[in-house]
């Protein structure tokens, strides 16, 4: 029987942050020794509307994945509007 | 103007949420929200210092996220009269600073976040120490940490003594010579000698015998006492100021420098010749 991963945590920024931050997850961890399949990241305002699904952002310049930086977790970069 | 979907709004509050997935599909649990302020595109260093000049200055700077690189220094110690003030060991404490920051007096960092610095200083008292007379004291002039114990000694010369301490002693210890001052705040101590009175005692002829009881005595002093001791082969004959007893009567009102010599004879049987001072203070036969 497979298992879910464990849950993750953000780890960076911390609270306030400046107009790109780069959110920063805690490393996949998953009890079976899984291969780490995918990430989403979901940001919402504090009237819990969806402003960004990384999952369904299309755009390279909106977001990007990375691994084995800061800690092996992994990255979101947002943006501000210029 | 309304921010698409898509992007952040400065100066919007957010949560965050992350999960992850395994190579089979099966998805963890959505992390816990995470709350983000987007701020201004400048992080806030906020300096903080109750003494000195420092750079960043103390107060509130912006500097852009992350581009800066900055160096801070700071001109210490500061010094106001007998009190001073120096960066206590390594300047802004780790707590007091974020991010953390290396703790030194000059250093570098690059601002990537609402930071602040708080300045921590430790403070030191000058202690001023004097003589007055001729004396010593083995403790110089200096600056003393606030809460320190200085403990001076005073030590006087070979003609004089030590009478007293004076000056800023309030809530000193003082032990005749020694002194411990709390440095609680800026003292200055002096230490008081006074010339004594000087007496010597000497025996004649030098082989005959010993004398004690010589020294520095404060004027006016009445508790000198002179003892004479005889060696074999000799026998006391007098003081120098006549008095006939070995253990010299007990001085009184000393007040000028006193020299005394104890005389002997010889009480060797067939010495026709006093050995004492030279014949001067007579021979066996007069003793006899």
């Amino acid at each position: 029987m497979n298992h879910a991963p464990g849950q993750p945590g953000i780890v960076s920024p911390h609270g306030l942050c400046g107009p790109n931050p780069l959110l920063v997850a805690t490393p996949f961890v998953d009890p079976d020794g899984d291969a780490e399949g995918a990430v989403e990241f979901v940001v919402r305002s504090t009237n819990k509307v969806e402003v960004i699904r990384s999952g369904a952002i299309e755009g390279a310049d909106r977001y990007a994945r990375a691994q084995g930086v800061a800690g092996g977790g992994e990255q979101l970069y947002l943006q501000c509007p210029v | 103007m309304p921010v698409p979907k898509g992007w952040l709004a400065v100066g919007s509050n957010y949560t965050c949420n992350v999960r992850y997935s395994d190579a089979y599909g099966a998805w963890s649990p959505w992390s816990p929200a995470y709350n983000l302020l987007v701020s201004t595109n400048q992080a806030k260093l906020t300096v903080t210092t109750p003494y000195g000049q420092t750079v960043p200055a103390a107060g509130t700077n912006w500097f852009d996220y992350s581009t800066v690189t900055m160096r801070w220094v700071m001109n210490s110690p500061v010094t106001s009269g007998t009190t001073q003030y120096v960066p206590a060991a390594g300047g802004p404490g780790a707590a007091a600073c974020r991010p953390a920051v290396k703790r030194s007096t000059r250093g570098l960092f690059s601002i990537t976040n609402h930071s602040s610095i708080s300045w921590l200083w430790k403070t030191n008292y000058w202690l001023d120490t004097a003589t007055v007379g001729t004396g010593t004291v083995n403790v110089p002039d200096g600056w003393w940490p606030k809460g320190s114990n200085a403990q001076i000694t005073a030590t006087a010369d070979a003609l004089s003594l030590f009478t007293r301490w004076s000056g800023q002693t309030n809530g000193c210890t003082i032990k005749s010579n020694v002194i411990t001052a709390p440095m609680t705040s800026p003292r200055a101590i002096t230490a008081n000698f006074m010339r004594g009175v000087v007496v010597t005692a000497a025996t004649n002829p030098p082989a005959a015998g010993t004398v004690t009881g010589g020294g520095v005595f404060m004027p006016g002093s009445n508790k000198v006492a002179l003892v004479a001791k005889t060696n074999a082969g000799w026998r006391f004959d007098k003081w120098s100021d006549g008095s006939t007893n070995a253990t010299h009567a007990t001085l009184l009102n000393l007040n000028n420098d006193t020299n005394f010599v104890a005389r002997f004879h010889s009480t060797r049987h067939g010495d026709g010749q006093s050995r004492s001072d030279n014949g001067r203070h007579g021979d066996r036969r007069r003793d006899l």
